[in-house]
């Protein structure tokens, strides 16, 4: 007697069909100038380098072979890169510590906004925003006038006597890792706090209640259920700082390369476009089996189910 | 007006999802709601009712059904198309305009001229008392008056039909019976059908003109307030709406003038005048707890011997609790009046009467 | 025993979490502090002061590279934001207040994917890609940056949108259709008004994103086409000077006023909601 259920039906499909229209600029533009590309630059790692830049067209694994091995100039044995797989390891190890110091300053950073009164939070969060939203180059630079030979630090201590000469800081792995904690720390602070913004302190005083230690209440009770929150600053600071540039040009200088410097190098100076290419999809890679872990290990469900 | 009725609905069945986890959230629903009518839809949350509000105004569309609104079929019409419009349960006021234009919405969505417009906001206005308050941001009223111009806003476009989504359950107890007569005014004032939603059965009784109840998508019983309190369809509109002790029985006898019944223990009972009773069929029986008397001593002829498990004081009512002879217990409410004799106390013996008027056969 | 007398046991403290925060503001300031103290400072060096002077903005401002480069970056920072913001919009509004439909979330890690790839992998291969596009087009100009920006400020914009959607009560569009508004009049009437602070933010993200980014710019620009981050880039690996540190400062007024619209922006919607 009624057409209902075919109306339903249609209306569905129009409205997915509308869905699909009104996402399409977006979804054209990431292809375009994003995501898509992606797959050029797998192409582009099987190709031979040019002799000034880009690429001739002929098929090569030479870019592969080169990420991983060395070969010998004169009887083309092989052995493992071993300044590719340093400055891997470094970058590794570099983002790692990044992601550790950033929360060990950012969760109680963050766990102090949120405990403020309402009124005085919003400036806080405002303090903890306005870096965030400062240039990461001008970050750098002022993290550059702090800690190289003439900068603050080395002036106030010569000052005061306590040394004669300036620290060498510049142009070192710490100064890379003091720069990206320095310039990942916002990014850390502001996931923590939306998770602890949400957090119903009722729960703190039940955790007290039953006989908890404020480390017992920390551990037990308030890191489970903000762990949303740090999960995701983790990975807001560890792929960036996987994939970091500007920091290491600027604090670690030629000696200490990242990955970042080492594919930015190819197609620069080096003018190996394949072999770029070829690390960048390592690079990619590497921060595909990061996140995978970190979805896996840390609770992704919660992640989703508390964001 | 161009129909008998102000709503049809006819066979409306409403699934949501499909395969094995499909949920028929209204299962073959038939309704005839009137012109003026004071009309609620009552039940627990999940049974279907809101899901049946939703399908008159337009949200959802049945599977199966027709739905036809003054003699009009609307079926599949929009609902921006249909001249019903709905109090939400979180009244849904536009935060970014004033009192006024929230009223003004729908005829301003209608296409009216300001000169229109304006002298039917005011209407509205005095009609929900809210004059004062014509330019104030809506974020800034209290529940109460949040309330009144959702009210005033559904009415401004002179809807055949005025939905109501439980609309008074985010009140105070104060407020909330303030607004039933309230509610109960506006409707007569304004002559519109008002279809309302609660799963408060005290406010059903007290509002409507006819409830249906329904359960599990299904309706279970239409009828005038006094009708379903005293004649419950089936044991779960009897124990959703009141109180209600149920006993299974055996009918011994039946004729014109009553029905000899046996409860499971042997003790005998009469019963009222049914149709299509047998001896030998078991039946239930249902009573109200306030219909049973309750006496000391030993049972006089006709009434059931028990004891005093437990009671509850609640000021102007005492609830007992009585075990009878065969384990089964019943619920009994006495008023407390000032010449009674003295409470009993758990363990004493007791006597219940259950008046044949007073007792119903349910369908299991 | 300590006297606890006429105090209250506080659930919110919990030992050296405040002594941490503190270092961390500490840290985090007085870098920018002693950059913007700098830049005024009469002298050539950034770290030894010789008196006020304002000489250095004086410099920076008349340099006609920095102006050049600084017009540059916001003729891309405003055309990649409207873009991206609106593309966003109109993403948000296809992949909110939904039943699940197939790809919707295809689509949702679609958008969030430039999140997830390193600046630099994006950075070569749109070099790579660009540079093709420039020998077969023969077009090399600044449409190259938009574009690049646009795309990977979606996210970004994408992100308060969203949230803003996801929060807006969907009964209000559901009660403008009850009272009579077509599905287009109940967005121009009722959800648009209420995405404004959503947008504005969503605008503000992007603008701040595309106007700071330095990586994917440094390769995607073609010859001459230095926005302000890169041509600072270039000055800061050959040598620093006050000057260095006036554009900065001056830069940071920009991102402290676009951190302000965005609170302003979304205080309001608090106040809203």
């Amino acid at each position: 007697m009624s057409a209902a259920p075919d109306l339903i039906t249609r209306q569905i499909q129009r409205d997915i069909r509308n869905r699909w229209l009104l996402s399409l600029p977006a979804l054209l533009i990431i292809l375009l100038a994003a995501t898509g590309p992606l797959l050029i630059v797998v192409v582009y790692s099987l190709l031979t380098p040019g002799d000034y830049g880009d690429v001739k067209w002929v098929f090569s694994t030479e870019a592969w072979v080169s990420v991983f091995f060395q070969r010998d100039m004169f009887d083309d044995t092989l052995t493992p890169a071993s300044a590719h797989l340093s400055i891997f390891m470094r970058s590794v190890n570099l983002s790692v510590m990044t992601t550790v110091f950033t929360v060990l300053l950012g969760f109680p950073t963050a766990w102090f906004i949120a405990t403020r009164p309402a009124r005085s939070r919003d400036l806080w969060l405002f303090l903890i925003t306005i870096p965030f939203w400062t240039n990461i180059l001008i970050r750098t630079y002022a993290m550059l006038e702090v800690i190289r030979n003439e900068g603050l630090i080395n002036t106030f201590l010569m000052r005061s006597g306590l040394i004669d000469k300036p620290l060498q800081m510049l142009f070192t792995d710490g100064a890379v890792l003091a720069g990206m904690v320095y310039t990942c720390l916002p990014m850390m602070v502001l996931p923590i706090y939306a998770s602890l913004e949400k957090l119903d302190f009722r729960l703190v005083e039940a955790a007290y209640d039953l006989y908890a230690t404020p480390f017992r209440v920390l551990t037990k009770v308030i890191l489970p259920i903000v762990k949303p929150g740090v999960v995701a600053g983790s990975i807001l600071v560890f792929i960036p700082s996987l994939g970091a540039y500007v920091v290491p040009i600027l604090l670690g200088g030629g000696k200490t390369m990242m990955v970042g410097n080492l594919i930015g190098l190819q197609f620069g100076q080096g003018r190996n476009w394949p072999l770029g290419a070829a690390l960048s999809i390592t690079l990619m890679v590497v921060v595909m089996i990061a996140l995978l872990a970190y979805v896996r290990y840390s609770g992704g469900k919660g992640a989703k189910a508390h964001g | 007006m161009g129909s008998k009725y102000a709503v049809e609905i006819w066979r409306v069945t409403k699934t949501y999802g499909s395969g094995d986890a499909a949920v028929v959230a209204v299962n073959d629903v038939t309704l005839n709601i009137g012109n003026n009518e004071f009309f609620t839809l009552l039940g627990p949350s999940g049974c279907g009712k809101t899901s049946l509000l939703r399908l008159i105004a337009g949200f959802e569309f049945p599977a199966t059904g027709d739905l036809i609104l003054d003699g009009e079929n609307i079926t599949g019409t929009p609902p921006y198309k249909r001249s019903i419009n709905t109090v939400f349960q979180s009244y849904a006021l536009f935060p970014h305009m004033t009192v006024a234009e929230n009223i003004g919405f729908g005829l301003k969505m209608l296409n009216k001229p300001k000169s229109e417009i304006e002298p039917r906001v005011q209407e509205m206005l005095r009609l929900v008392q809210m004059e004062a308050l014509a330019n104030r941001p809506v974020a800034k009223l209290s529940g109460g008056q949040q309330q009144r111009v959702a009210l005033a806003r559904a009415l401004a476009p002179s809807p055949k039909v005025l939905l109501l989504d439980e609309p008074l359950s985010a009140l105070d107890y104060k407020l909330r019976k303030e607004m039933q007569v309230e509610l109960k005014r506006l409707q007569a004032e304004t002559g519109v059908t008002f279809i309302f939603v609660t799963h408060d059965q005290e406010e059903a009784l007290t509002m409507s003109d006819r409830i249906a109840v329904m359960s599990g998508g299904k309706l279970l019983q239409v009828g005038e307030p006094r009708d379903i309190y005293n004649n419950p369809a089936d044991r779960f509109v009897a124990s959703f709406i009141g109180e209600a002790n149920f006993l299974p029985a055996t009918v011994a006898a039946a004729d014109t003038t009553g029905a000899a019944l046996t409860l499971a223990s042997g003790a005998t009972l009469k019963g009222p005048i049914a149709d299509d009773l047998a001896p030998g069929q078991t039946v239930t029986l249902m009573i109200r707890p306030e219909h049973i008397r309750i006496a000391g001593g030993p049972p006089s002829p006709g009434a059931l011997a028990g004891t005093v498990a437990d009671l509850a004081y609640i000021g102007t009512d005492t609830y007992y609790k009585v075990r009878l002879a065969d384990g089964a217990s019943l619920s009994v409410r006495r008023q407390n009046r000032p010449e009674d004799e003295q409470d009993y106390s758990p363990g004493d013996a007791v006597a219940l009467s259950l008046p044949a008027s007073a007792l119903r056969y349910l369908q299991e | 025993m300590a006297d606890h007398r006429d105090t209250s046991f506080d659930v919110r403290r919990l030992g050296g979490f405040t002594f941490i925060a503190a270092l961390t503001f500490f840290a985090l300031y007085v870098p920018i502090a002693v950059l913007v103290v700098f830049a005024f400072n009469a002298g050539e060096s950034i770290s030894d002061w010789q008196g006020l002077s304002m000489k250095w903005f004086a410099i920076a401002v008349t340099d006609a590279r920095v102006i050049d480069a600084a017009v540059r970056s916001m003729v891309i920072a405003v055309s990649a934001g409207i873009i991206a913001t609106a593309a966003a919009t109109l993403a948000a509004i296809a992949t909110t207040r939904t039943a699940p439909y197939r790809g919707l979330s295809a689509k949702y890690a679609f958008i969030n994917l430039p999140l997830m790839v390193p600046e630099i992998v994006t950075g070569v291969a749109l070099l790579i890609f660009f540079s093709r596009l420039k020998i077969w087009t023969g077009y090399s100009g600044l449409g190259y940056l938009i574009a690049a920006h646009a795309a990977f400020c979606i996210p970004f914009a994408y992100l308060p949108i969203r949230a803003r959607l996801e929060n807006m009560d969907d009964t209000l569009e559901r009660a403008a259709a009850d009272l009579y508004a077509t599905p287009l009049r109940a967005f121009r009437h009722v959800t648009l008004p209420l995405l404004w602070p959503g947008i504005i933010a969503g605008f503000m993200l992007a603008f701040v994103i595309s106007l700071d980014d330095v990586v994917i710019t440094e390769f995607v620009k073609s010859g001459g086409q230095d926005t302000l981050p890169t041509y600072m880039l270039g000055q800061i690996r050959r040598g620093t000077t006050p000057a260095l540190n006036a554009i900065s400062t001056i830069f940071l007024l920009f991102s402290v006023l676009a951190v302000t619209i965005m609170f302003l922006a979304d205080g309001k919607r608090s106040k809203d909601q």
